[in-house]
């Protein structure tokens, strides 16, 4: 569990809409787990709300948002900070309650919060 | 007979290598003078400083930090920011099983440009990024002043 596929790697790819080329980030993630459930704490400083994606799909957590300039215009005397895109994925366990996700962003941290499945009652089956 | 492994004095390649001897220098320099830690645990956030035709705008990321963490002051001219990224706090029953982000203190100490108003500056917080914008003017000053992060 939350085991990051091999493919996923810091790259520079295509972007075909923009016809840039855009580097791919992972943010730095902690992870919490809970009786009932988990939290996936992400850091990724200046990004634009509506770029931030948070999906699962075939058992794996997707998590995608672009940065998003404060200052558009004017000469750089100094630039540390990356011009990059986020993305990172995540393979989630079976015990997982796929539809429990929630996500909130705040002061640059992704927050994301999963349920754990309900344990199913324990069936007794009677022998003949 | 003379071993020459590097390219002839005066080449692009000796250029830089000279450049990089001075930056070493300068480093050593400012280590020495402690202006600059080595291997120490406090972090040094990214930052980008852009001039504008009326300002400067210094932006700082500073995700996961609180407002009330973050002081920031003009000394020596220079814009010295501290403070201290905190640990949340999960509760009992909470184990974390993956930590990746850095907690603890950072500072960063950067050279205001000579013409910048040091009366005129002001700050915000937003996205886990701190903005820092600075009028210009005429002529500086040297003072000591504490901004307050709105």
């Amino acid at each position: 569990m939350w085991q990051e596929p091999r493919y996923q790697k810091e790259t520079v790819r295509e972007n075909p809409v923009e016809e840039v080329k855009k580097i791919t980030f992972r943010p730095a993630t902690d992870i919490y787990e809970m009786p009932d459930g988990f939290k996936l704490l992400l850091e990724m400083p200046s990004v634009d709300r509506e770029t931030l994606k948070v999906y699962i799909k075939d058992n794996q957590l997707h998590i995608e948002g672009e940065k998003k300039k404060d200052v558009s215009d004017g000469k750089f005397l100094l630039q540390e900070i990356r011009d990059v895109a986020y993305e990172r994925v995540f393979e989630l366990g079976d015990d997982i309650d796929a539809d429990s996700i929630s996500a909130r962003y705040e002061q640059g941290i992704l927050e994301i919060t999963l349920k754990k499945k309900e344990k199913e009652p324990v069936k007794e089956i009677k022998i003949q | 007979m003379m071993y020459r492994p590097f390219p002839p004095f005066g080449s692009e390649f000796m250029k830089e290598f000279q450049q990089f001897r001075e930056q070493l220098n300068e480093l050593l320099k400012n280590v020495a003078s402690g202006d600059v830690h080595l291997a120490s645990d406090v972090m040094y956030p990214a930052v980008d400083v852009i001039e504008q035709d009326q300002q400067y705008v210094y932006v700082v990321e500073l995700p996961g930090v609180k407002k009330e963490d973050v002081k920031l002051m003009v000394k020596d001219n220079s814009l010295v920011l501290e403070g201290e990224r905190k640990e949340p706090e999960m509760g009992e029953n909470v184990q974390k099983i993956r930590g990746e982000i850095a907690y603890g203190k950072f500072q960063r100490t950067l050279p205001l440009p000579e013409n910048a108003d040091l009366d005129k500056i002001r700050a915000e917080y937003k996205n886990g990024v701190l903005l820092v914008h600075i009028d210009k003017k005429e002529e500086t000053k040297p003072r000591l002043i504490d901004v307050q992060v709105q």
